[in-house]
């Protein structure tokens, strides 16, 4: 697979922010606004609404990781190393049934959709030359990033 | 979040995800992760009105969907570009709005999840992107579609009052966010990320302005200035109320903690306790148990267990606690069943009081009485004892070898001065700091419920409105119901039959007179000089020898010595001054013996003169009676025996009588008696009755400040008037008592002993007393002769007699008075005056 799109540079704002609200789920904003008790939380939300979830392995000589993203174009996904920091970004419309099945009702939606940006550090230096990304038909992007050799 | 005023040139290329909008989309520009990022939105929107609720730009938010028509708005919505128009009805309760329910300002949201929740209503998540006002409504049926026209924010001009504004907000908001519970760390992070003022205001403005009102009035305001000002303020109120809660918590919790620590220390208190064996328990137990030792009376049992169990229920830090535990630490310290066993060896008994005390037979005899009495008949009650004499003939020391005679504890009180009844039977238990009354206390102090109790001083009694302590020492003294002697304080019967009372006072006149009543009075007269000799040969000088550490060989003091003490420098009826001057001299022959004059030394009367000084007592004051209208009377006073002397002077007026030195009712009454007495036989004394109509009498009673009373000194009073009258000085160092009546019979007096004493010591040859006195006279005689040696004693019946002993004086016979006209037969040869009231005694004239 090529790996066109792996470029350098962004801004890197709002990584911070970003990471801290990994651990948060969306799930949490449906608890009712029972703002009186101060328990629930109204998140504040850039336009990337989603993260993709991430599996980062190690082996001796490079990282790999896997970015949980079905039903993306290629074209679409963005992958960017701002310095130790990988930032994989893009926006995946919802998946729709044919266009043949005529007006629908929506009764759930619960499949990730929208604008997303997700960013993993990558513990040590790697070679920037040699990294590459594959989208498979499966659903997972990877991206393998070799370790600086010296 | 939307800032119209970014410019292509800022945005990034690599951020741009979509393509210029087409003509018919608007643009807004929203945050994202790696930069502002363009939103295209269509110019016309599915509105979903919703009740009460305001999605502020840039938040993420839940919304229960129910109404079928805004479950076709998401249908309608998902599809297309999932936007829609989130607006507020003007009114919540209406179910299906129009164009007119809805208002003017909303947020176009972007529809990120559709759950379904349990009870079939839909949820939706819904993302904040932009404020929008309705343009046109386009169709209301099936669903409301409107164009819109979007609200970007009007940023603040970049300036100092900006950026001051944006640091309070910030501040006040980590304030709140510090002092609200619950709110997570995420919030934190969210404020430090949140860059631009409107975006700041919004996200502040979703989730610390509660009200549904100010929500959507801030959702109106494009000014980011003012909007910020609003949302500040509310931060500030929410602030205050958070302050107040936090302080209100704090003091809660500060109170709670206190109270825990206070438990905590008590129950450490209670594990150390119970390592060193003092638990709670075991101090019951040990109460319990000194109770059960105390093997109290069936009524205090049951009363004693009331209250150790009413001990038990109630905690330690009760004050009731204390005040119970005291209350049973009494009844457990009361010796209810302990009981010292009498000596009953009479001969012992007798060796022992003789040991202590010269002479006092009376006393002695009495006791061995009861000795004997006991020793018969076990169960008897104690007798009830007082002595009555003047200070310092031994009564309270008598009442101690009496004890040690019978091998019984000694106790005693002084009851001189006491005033309240609280002192005799104690306070009731309710006053704090009650205590039982000083009987019981004696009687725990001697540790056995047969002590000899010596009541000290019971004619020194007072009484006020604290109440009366002699009425209170009736219940103690009567053996028939001092077995159930109640103490406010126990509130239960102490038995005190078993207590043998000795109560002392100097004379039984103040004594109440229900009390005098219920004791046997045994009165110690004054001692004799003979009397007085032996006791200080035998007790004082030995124990004062000893006392200033004299040995026996390096002082010997005279009889003669002594008698020069007992003569010259001491006038007492007791032997406390007589200690006290042999004590003296005892010191200054340990002076002169330690500052070497002598090795040993012999005291004569001429040292007693050299150590203690010129001779106090002169005994020729009886040799200065010589004029007329003095006689020298006898009286007795707590301190024993006393001479008086009654002067009488005459001067011109019209026959009244004037009495002064203090005296009392009774000699007032006694000397008018013998005054009537006098002017009714004014004929048979040679006297014209006219003159004694114009003469005023004064008699006076020295010495002036001192008040005396007592109808024993009439005798004396009817001299020195004779005296007075008849011109005639009365016979030298003769003295007299006894009471007259105004038929002239001379009736007996008290105190005849020390009486006598006082006479002797004080020079006098002849005493004339009542004829019905003899029987004093008889036991003096036997008792001493020595006190009657040198002394002639005159008895009388009649003041005729009084009259020719004291002044040599006989009546002319047959006078009789004024208003007597018969006369009974007589040997009198003058009875002619026909019948008489007088007896044939009456008639007796004296020779």
């Amino acid at each position: 697979m090529r790996s066109t799109f792996v470029r350098r540079g962004g801004t890197g704002r709002r990584l911070e922010l970003v990471r801290r609200h990994r651990g948060g789920t969306q799930i949490d904003s449906l608890t009712p606004p029972g703002r009186a008790s101060g328990a629930g939380f109204y998140r504040y939300c850039p336009v990337e609404s989603w993260q993709p979830a991430v599996n980062l392995y190690e082996s001796k000589t490079s990282y790999f990781v896997c970015v949980d993203l079905a039903g993306m174009d290629r074209e679409s996904i963005d992958v960017v190393l701002n310095d130790n920091v990988l930032v994989i970004s893009g926006a995946r419309d919802h998946p729709r049934p044919p266009e043949s099945a005529g007006h629908l009702s929506i009764h759930l939606m619960e499949i990730d959709q929208g604008p997303f940006c997700r960013s993993v550090e990558i513990p040590t230096e790697v070679d920037l030359s040699a990294i590459r990304a594959t989208y498979a038909s499966g659903g997972f992007l990877w991206i393998e990033l070799p370790k600086t050799t010296d | 979040m939307a800032e119209t005023k970014t410019t292509p040139e800022q945005e990034t290329t690599e951020t741009k995800v979509e393509a210029p909008p087409p003509a018919d989309r608007q643009v807004i520009i929203a945050p994202g992760q790696l930069g502002p990022q363009e939103i295209a939105v269509p110019a016309s929107l599915p509105l979903l009105a919703v009740r009460d609720t305001v999605i502020f730009p840039g938040t993420v938010m839940s919304l229960q969907v129910g109404r079928e028509r805004s479950k076709r708005v998401i249908d309608e919505a998902v599809p297309a570009d999932k936007m829609v128009g989130i607006i507020s009805q003007r009114d919540p309760n209406i179910e299906m709005p129009g164009p007119e329910d809805l208002r003017d300002v909303g947020t176009i949201c972007m529809i990120l999840k559709v759950f379904r929740l349990p009870d079939s209503n839909q949820s939706i998540l819904l993302h904040g992107l932009a404020r929008f006002r309705i343009k046109q409504i386009l169709t209301t049926e099936p669903i409301i579609r409107a164009t819109v026209e979007l609200m970007p924010d009007v940023a603040p001009e970049a300036g100092k009052e900006t950026e001051a504004l944006v640091h309070t907000v910030r501040q006040t908001a980590r304030q709140i966010i510090e002092k609200s519970p619950n709110v997570p760390d995420e919030a934190m992070v969210a404020l430090e990320n949140v860059d631009t003022p409107g975006q700041l205001a919004d996200f502040l403005a979703a989730n610390l302005v509660t009200e549904f009102d100010k929500r959507q009035q801030l959702l109106g305001m494009q000014d980011v200035m003012a909007r910020l000002k609003v949302v500040e303020s509310q931060m500030a109120d929410q602030l205050d109320v958070l302050n107040l809660s936090a302080k209100i918590q704090n003091e809660v919790k500060e109170r709670i903690e206190k109270g825990q620590r206070e438990y905590f220390l008590q129950e450490q208190l209670k594990a150390i306790q119970r390592e060193l064996g003092q638990e709670e328990g075991a101090e019951l137990a040990q109460l319990r148990q000194k109770l059960a030792d105390a093997k109290l009376p069936e009524k205090v049992k049951a009363e004693a267990d009331r209250e150790i169990n009413r001990l038990a229920a109630i905690p330690q830090a009760s004050p009731e606690y204390t005040v119970i535990r005291t209350y049973l630490e009494w009844l457990a310290d009361l010796p209810w069943s302990v009981s010292t066993e009498d000596k009953l060896d009479i001969r012992q008994a007798e060796a022992i009081l003789n040991e202590d005390h010269y002479d006092l037979k009376k006393v002695k005899q009495r006791i061995l009485e009861f000795l004997a009495v006991r020793k018969l008949h076990p169960e008897g009650r104690g007798p009830i004892l007082c002595f009555i004499g003047p200070p310092g003939v031994g009564k309270t020391s008598l009442g101690q070898s009496i004890a040690r005679a019978l091998g019984r504890k000694f106790v005693r009180i002084s009851l001189g001065g006491i005033r309240d009844e609280a002192d005799i039977r104690g306070h009731r238990r309710t006053y704090i700091g009650a205590l039982p009354g000083r009987i019981l206390q004696e009687i725990r102090k001697a540790g056995a419920n047969n002590p000899l109790f010596m009541l000290d001083e019971i004619d020194k009694v007072g009484a006020d409105f604290r109440g009366d302590p002699a009425s209170a020492l009736l219940e103690v003294l009567d053996p028939a119901q001092n077995d159930t002697f109640t103490d406010h304080y126990l509130d239960v019967p102490f038995d005190l039959s078993k207590v043998m009372f000795i109560a002392t006072g100097n004379v039984p006149d103040p004594i109440h007179p229900a009390l005098r009543d219920r004791m046997e009075m045994i009165h110690l007269p004054g001692y004799t000089s003979n009397e007085k000799m032996n006791i200080a040969r035998k007790y004082l000088v030995p124990r004062q020898l000893r006392e200033n550490g004299v040995s026996k060989t390096q002082c010997k003091i005279d009889d003669s010595a002594i008698q020069r003490i007992i003569d010259d420098y001491t006038r007492e009826s007791g032997v406390r001054n007589l200690e006290r001057s042999i004590a003296s001299v005892c010191r200054a022959t340990a002076a002169r013996i330690v500052r070497g004059d002598f090795k040993s030394l012999t005291v004569t009367p001429k040292r007693v003169e050299e150590f203690l000084g010129p001779v106090k007592i002169h005994h020729d004051v009886v040799d200065r009676v010589n004029i007329p209208g003095v006689a020298v009377g006898l009286a007795y006073t707590p301190v024993g025996g006393e001479i008086i002397f009654v002067e009488a002077t005459g001067m011109p007026g019209r026959g009244r009588m004037t009495l002064t030195g203090q005296i009392g009712d009774v000699m007032r009454e006694s000397a008018t008696a013998a005054f009537s007495l006098i002017r009714s036989r004014a004929d048979a004394l040679g006297i014209d009755p006219r003159k004694l109509a114009e003469l005023d009498i004064h008699v006076h009673v020295p010495a002036g400040a001192v008040p005396k009373d007592g109808p024993s000194a009439g005798v004396a009073m009817l001299s020195a008037l004779a005296s007075l009258i008849l011109g005639k000085p009365i016979k030298p160092r003769m003295a007299m008592t006894g009471e007259i009546t105004l038929r002239g019979l001379i009736l007996p007096v008290g105190g005849i002993k020390e009486k006598v004493l006082a006479a002797k010591q004080a020079g006098v040859r002849d005493i004339i007393l009542p004829a019905l006195n003899k029987g004093d006279l008889a036991e003096i005689r036997a008792d001493d002769q020595e006190i009657i040696k040198g002394v002639t004693f005159h008895p009388v019946e009649r003041f005729e007699q009084v009259l020719a002993l004291a002044l040599g004086v006989r009546l002319k016979p047959g006078h009789k008075p004024l208003s007597v006209i018969a006369d009974a037969p007589a040997k009198s040869s003058g009875s002619h005056k026909g019948k008489s009231h007088r007896n044939a005694a009456d008639d007796e004239e004296a020779g």
